[in-house]
């Protein structure tokens, strides 16, 4: 999965220039490098773009989520249950009165704190778990492989209903849950670019030079393989996001009052017929965001995979 | 080599040794002999692993395994002696011991809410999700097989994107809010099928189970009054849970087609003056068949995890309503039973598209 | 393979794109389908159950030896036994029973039959036991003081001095369903009585019999033509779980379903609009309360139970989440019963001030944070509500929800909200859960106790309980009872009672004579559909 990163023609200045440099000086721009010749293949995909639109969307709802409503998400009003969509309420109110539009804002807040809580639990243990797996080999790789492998042989939710409903309702056992599942294909993934790292001459050459092995992983292989962990993470966080929601549904998401798509959703339904907005507004949200990391992932497969396109 | 693609689902029995076979016949032979071995002791660990997890998840479950079998109303005399008969004072690992022990047996312990074995419970529980995860599979194949070719032919244009979107929508919609949207314009506003269950309340036990499929056993006893409505009840969640699985199965059946598209008997076949139609469908498709069947079988484990929430909307008598119902109320044998099944059948089924796929792929044989 | 796909997928589109209304019309005119809850029905078998579906069911599979009318509980009518005595000294209670009655395996019904399935339930000693163990009856002398005198007369000699009344209602209950004693035992295993056998099959005579049972999923049950009170009109019943509440509401509307039972409040309020449907809120024998653990230190304090008075807003939600499941109610003493104030809504008021200072006063300038729980997934947004009205009154309650009636019962919760029943009709049955508590030790388990699942115990309340079991003067009774409300209302109980409960039972228009029974033994001999 490593980019190439050479470029023909005239070597251009300024950013750019130090950006598409034929040879790199140092790791860092390396990365960069990188990083910046996905993008130009990205730009081409008009889904993927789309997809990135939503995502920024999202972060910032999320972050200005107060500036967005002036309703308290949590405040109830039994007098106005139910009401229908106005400009007063614009996506109505809840059984409890609460204003929906704000619940979806605020529960925006949610969502990304489980993608970003998801992720930095699942980076650096799938990343250690897979470069040390694929550096030290042997019988180190075989029991993390077969560690994975039995995380691996269920089905992601079935996996974290399963340990979320041991852990206790709540959000951060939701995140817990999720992670325990998020993580094997990281491992996956860092194992084998460590594989094909470790053949490399500066790995050698750096060995040679009397460094520990732990110095090696974590200056030298760990860095290499954040890129492609970040892809594939980005890659799950639909279903990620799909399985949060179906937690919540569920009853094991975030607790009440605090607003999270899914558990909106599953107390929509009992006014579904006659309120559809309680429910609708809450479903569209978790399509849309997980339709926007779908598109994302997709180009960026594309991207990484030219097999598709080319 | 298109190998089956790892984005929506992990082959976990991937194969730990890699590389071409080489040298004498013999050692051909030794070799295989001793990767079949390696993988008997993969899988076998693999399965231990799964009986941990299961095993710990229980353990952590609120639950008072006690009072699951006495019920509520216990003396302490009565407690005491069932928990020393659950073998609950012995340390944790020899209570593993002894679960693995039973399981390995065909014990799964009996559910605190239904006062049954679990075995006898799946009995019926598993061919229903079964049942539902056939029909998905097939709304699967019908509506993702000919949109992943309709965009691969159509490489980069517009229907290529819609094709795109129409498949990743389903794999981005939750489940649940379709199932209940669908409930809503099917059943309540349209009334063109059926609601919660498997059949109408009115047929229920007019077929007697045979293969445990209901469509299967109406059919076979002629009561065409119970197929329909067993088939209007399992259309709607089975679409719904196919359309689920139409981003994967496209997406493969897009990128297979058009790494046939591309080969040089094809073009060819084109430059001949082939209708375009007949080249796609008579040489291209026939020649993808067997990694989609791969992908099919790949498919089926998802759907298993699709069907938890499925199953809840529609109130379907499955495995998934099994498990969220023990999950709610704590049963802590159901949810060990449900997980194990579960998770024993995603490992069958990986082994078996890996096997499929050695066995009937020409270029890996 | 192309082609063979597409003629599939023309067959399914040919089969299901038919609408299909004419096909999926109503249930049949003979047939009564009710929709309800299966969960957690583990056994038919009376003895072992107590709750409120099982006892619908089974009250229908089995007679009881006498009944109480649904439109005037206090009211004994005959059943099996067609008279009934008590000697003048409160001790011996005869009832005479019927002769025409057999069960479905065609035995006749004896006063041996009835005997046995009394001693039965005491031997069990499981949930169904717990209304008749309370009148002194135990393994050992249940034997010699229920017995048989002949085949049609049954004598019941009480141990302890007991109301007769209460006794008599005891034996309507659906635990104490006379049970066929020869077939029972004819597939009795290890001594359980039949039990494991009961659990799936009917023994009884009562007008229907057992023919399907799924846990969890439906029971179907078959009418008994010979029924010593005429056959039913419907030839088959059938109940089917259907926990989503939504699903319920549009199999009814379609005429799928009959009758629907645990319809969820929201749509409620849209079935009520519906001018095919019947609600009927039938008044239970219950209460919803918030529960205050006092091992909890914090909440062993008066004044923070006080508090906890004044921090729920019951009135936001009585004309919504609460309109057919309950009516404002505060005292233990079920409103209409002997002894109940004429109006008690004026215990609690909603004060987040009031409450606020109390806490202050309690030690807790800042307020209080403590783990609330739902009993279960029914109370859920009653929690919520409370929830938020009891932030403005200072209390920061973490909500986690679940199931926690088990967690209540072993008293490992802080703050909970639940709901209550009783069968007997009778403000005793209860006393007995709200104020009774014989042994607060966590030893003694008394989990059918709602005192000891708040462990605390009342020495005078529990005097005052057993008095009112004794008495057999019903002036004197409501005396009594009056001063347990007045002592229970005066003491900051643990038990903070603001709705009496009732039950939503929506039945379509077109079915008659289904009334839902206030002690839960709804029977369905006299259900007829137009």
């Amino acid at each position: 999965m490593t980019m190439p990163v050479s470029h023909p023609g005239p070597t251009p200045s300024g950013i750019r220039g130090w950006l598409l440099a034929p040879e790199p000086k140092g790791m860092l721009q390396a990365l960069l490098q990188q990083l910046y010749q996905a993008w130009l293949r990205f730009r081409e995909h008009p889904l993927g773009l789309v997809g990135l639109v939503v995502i920024l969307l999202l972060i910032v709802t999320a972050t200005a989520a107060p500036l967005l409503t002036q309703y308290d998400p949590i405040a109830q009003n039994m007098a106005d249950r139910l009401a229908p969509p106005s400009f007063e309420h614009l996506l109505g109110t809840d059984n409890f009165g609460r204003d929906v539009f704000a619940r979806i804002i605020y529960g925006a807040r949610t969502t990304l704190n489980i993608i970003i809580l998801v992720t930095i639990i699942v980076a650096p243990i799938g990343l250690l778990i897979g470069t040390c797996s694929g550096y030290f080999g042997g019988i180190v790789d075989e029991v993390l492989m077969r560690i994975t492998d039995i995380f691996l042989s269920f089905p992601g939710l079935v996996l974290a209903l399963g340990f979320a409903a041991a852990l206790g309702p709540g959000i951060t056992n939701a995140i817990i849950a999720i992670s325990l599942t998020a993580w094997p294909p990281i491992a996956r993934l860092a194992r084998a670019e460590t594989l094909s790292l470790r053949q490399m001459d500066y790995i050698a050459a750096v060995r040679l030079q009397g460094a520990s092995s732990a110095a090696i992983i974590m200056r030298h292989i760990l860095p290499m393989c954040i890129p492609s962990v970040i892809v594939r993470v980005t890659l799950n966080m639909a279903s990620i996001i799909l399985t949060a929601a179906g937690l919540g549904f569920l009853g094991l998401g975030a607790q009440p009052p605090w607003p999270e798509w899914g558990s909106m959703a599953a107390t929509g339904r009992e006014f579904m017929l006659d309120s559809p907005w309680v429910i609708a507004a809450p479903g569209i949200a978790i399509a849309a965001v997980s339709l926007a990391f779908n598109l994302v992932g997709d180009a960026l497969r594309d991207v990484l995979d030219p097999r598709g396109t080319e | 080599m298109a190998s089956v693609d790892v984005t929506t689902r992990e082959n976990s029995t991937a194969p730990t040794t890699n590389g071409p076979v080489e040298g004498e016949p013999n050692d051909a032979m030794k070799l295989a002999a001793r990767r079949f071995l390696g993988r008997v002791f993969a899988v076998a660990t693999t399965l231990l692993g799964l009986l941990f997890l299961t095993f710990s998840m229980g353990r952590l479950l609120p639950a008072d395994p006690v009072l699951a079998i006495t019920g509520a109303e216990v003396s302490k005399e009565v407690y005491d002696r069932v928990f020393k008969e659950l073998g609950l004072d012995q340390p944790i690992y020899i209570q593993f011991l002894s679960y693995v022990k039973k399981v390995l047996t065909g014990d799964l312990g009996v559910s605190a809410i239904t006062g049954q074995p679990i075995v006898t419970d799946l009995m019926t529980i598993f061919p229903a999700t079964v049942e539902l995860a056939i029909v998905a599979m097939i709304v699967g194949a019908l509506l993702g097989v000919p949109l992943g070719i309709t965009a691969a032919v159509h490489r980069g244009k517009l229907i290529d994107h819609v094709a795109r979107v129409i498949g990743l929508a389903g794999h981005s919609i939750p489940t649940f809010w379709m199932g209940l949207m669908a409930l809503f314009i099917f059943y309540a506003k349209l009334q063109w099928v059926g609601a919660s269950g498997r059949v109408d309340v009115f047929y229920e036990g007019l077929v007697t189970p045979v293969t445990g499929f209901l469509l299967l056993d109406s059919a076979l006893e002629g009561n065409w009054d119970v197929f329909r409505s067993a088939l209007g009840h399992i259309i709607l969640p089975g679409s719904i849970l196919g359309y689920y699985s139409v981003a994967y199965i496209s997406r493969m059946s897009r990128s297979f087609m058009l790494e046939q598209l591309s080969q040089e008997y094809i073009i060819t076949a084109r430059a001949k003056g082939l209708a375009s139609r007949q080249v796609v469908w008579r040489h291209a498709f026939r020649n993808i068949r067997v990694q989609l069947l791969t992908v099919m079988a790949l498919t089926f484990g998802g759907l298993l995890d699709g069907a938890v929430l499925i199953e809840t909307v529609f109130a379907w008598p499955g495995l998934g309503q099994y498990l969220t119902r023990g999950l709610q109320m704590n049963d802590m044998n159901v949810v060990m039973g449900a997980v194990l099944t579960i998770g024993i059948v995603f490992l069958i089924i990986n082994i078996t598209s890996d096997v499929l796929y050695r066995i009937l792929d020409p270029r890996t044989r | 393979m192309m082609k063979h796909l597409l003629a599939a997928a023309f067959v399914v589109a040919a089969a299901t794109a038919v609408p299909q209304h004419q096909a999926l019309a109503a249930s049949p005119p003979n047939m009564l389908v009710i929709g309800t809850n299966l969960t957690g029905i583990r056994t038919l078998d009376p003895a072992d159950n107590n709750a409120r579906t099982v006892s619908e069911l089974i009250s229908n599979l089995y007679d009881n030896l006498v009944q109480l009318a649904p439109d005037d509980l206090q009211k004994l009518q005959p059943m099996l036994a067609t008279k009934w005595t008590v000697s003048p000294d409160g001790k011996l209670i005869t009832l005479t029973l019927r002769s025409d009655a057999v069960f479905q395996s065609g035995n006749p019904v004896t006063a041996e039959d009835a005997a046995w399935s009394i001693q039965r339930v005491i031997k069990r000693g499981q949930v169904g036991s717990t209304d008749i163990a309370l009148w002194g009856f135990t393994p050992e002398n249940v034997e010699t003081l229920v017995r048989a005198k002949d085949a049609q007369t049954l004598e019941i000699e009480l141990p302890i001095p007991v109301n007769s009344d209460l006794v008599l209602y005891s034996l309507a209950g659906s635990s104490i369903g006379i049970i066929d004693k020869k077939t029972a035992l004819s597939h009795e295993a290890n001594g359980d009585l039949g039990s494991a056998w009961l659990a799936a099959n009917s023994a009884g005579s009562g007008p229907f019999a057992l023919s399907q049972w799924r846990p969890n999923d439906i029971a179907v049950f078959d009418a008994q033509k010979k029924y010593w009170g005429g056959a039913p009109a419907m030839a088959r019943v059938v109940a089917r779980h259907i926990p989503e509440s939504g699903n319920l509401r549009l199999q009814l509307q379609a005429g799928d379903v009959d009758v629907g039972q645990y319809v969820a409040s929201g749509d409620l309020d849209a079935l009520s609009k519906d001018d095919k449907m019947v609600i009927d809120s039938v008044p239970g024998l219950g209460f919803y309360y918030i529960a205050l653990n006092q091992k909890d230190p914090d909440l062993q304090k008066p004044l923070v139970r006080e508090a906890f008075q004044h921090a729920f807003d019951w009135k936001a939600i009585a004309g919504n989440i609460m309109r057919y499941t309950g009516f404002p109610w505060q005292s233990v003493v079920p409103r209409g019963m002997i002894g109940a104030p004429s109006d008690s809504t004026g215990r609690y008021d909603y004060d987040p001030a009031k409450a606020k200072a109390l806490l202050a006063q309690a030690g807790y300038p800042n307020g209080l944070s403590k783990t609330l729980n739902p009993s279960g997934a029914p109370t859920l947004p009653l929690t919520e509500a409370l929830q938020a009205s009891a932030r403005a009154a200072g209390f920061n309650l973490n909500l986690v929800p679940g199931e926690y009636t088990p967690a209540f019962r072993e008293r490992k919760y802080e703050v909970l909200l639940g709901n209550s029943g009783a069968r007997l009709p009778d403000p005793f049955a209860v006393a007995t859960q709200y104020a009774y508590n014989p042994d607060n030790r966590d030893e003694a388990r008394l989990g059918s106790y709602y005192l000891w699942r708040t462990a605390m115990q009342v020495p005078e309340l529990n005097t005052l309980v057993d008095q009112s079991m004794k008495e057999r003067d019903a002036g004197k009774r409501t005396e009594i009872f009056k001063k347990i409300d007045e002592t229970y209302k005066s003491m900051n109980p643990p038990l903070i009672v603001f709705f009496q409960r009732t039950d939503p039972y929506v039945t379509r228009a077109n079915v008659k004579g289904y009334h839902g029974h206030t002690t839960w033994s709804t029977r369905w001999h006299h259900v007829t559909k137009e």
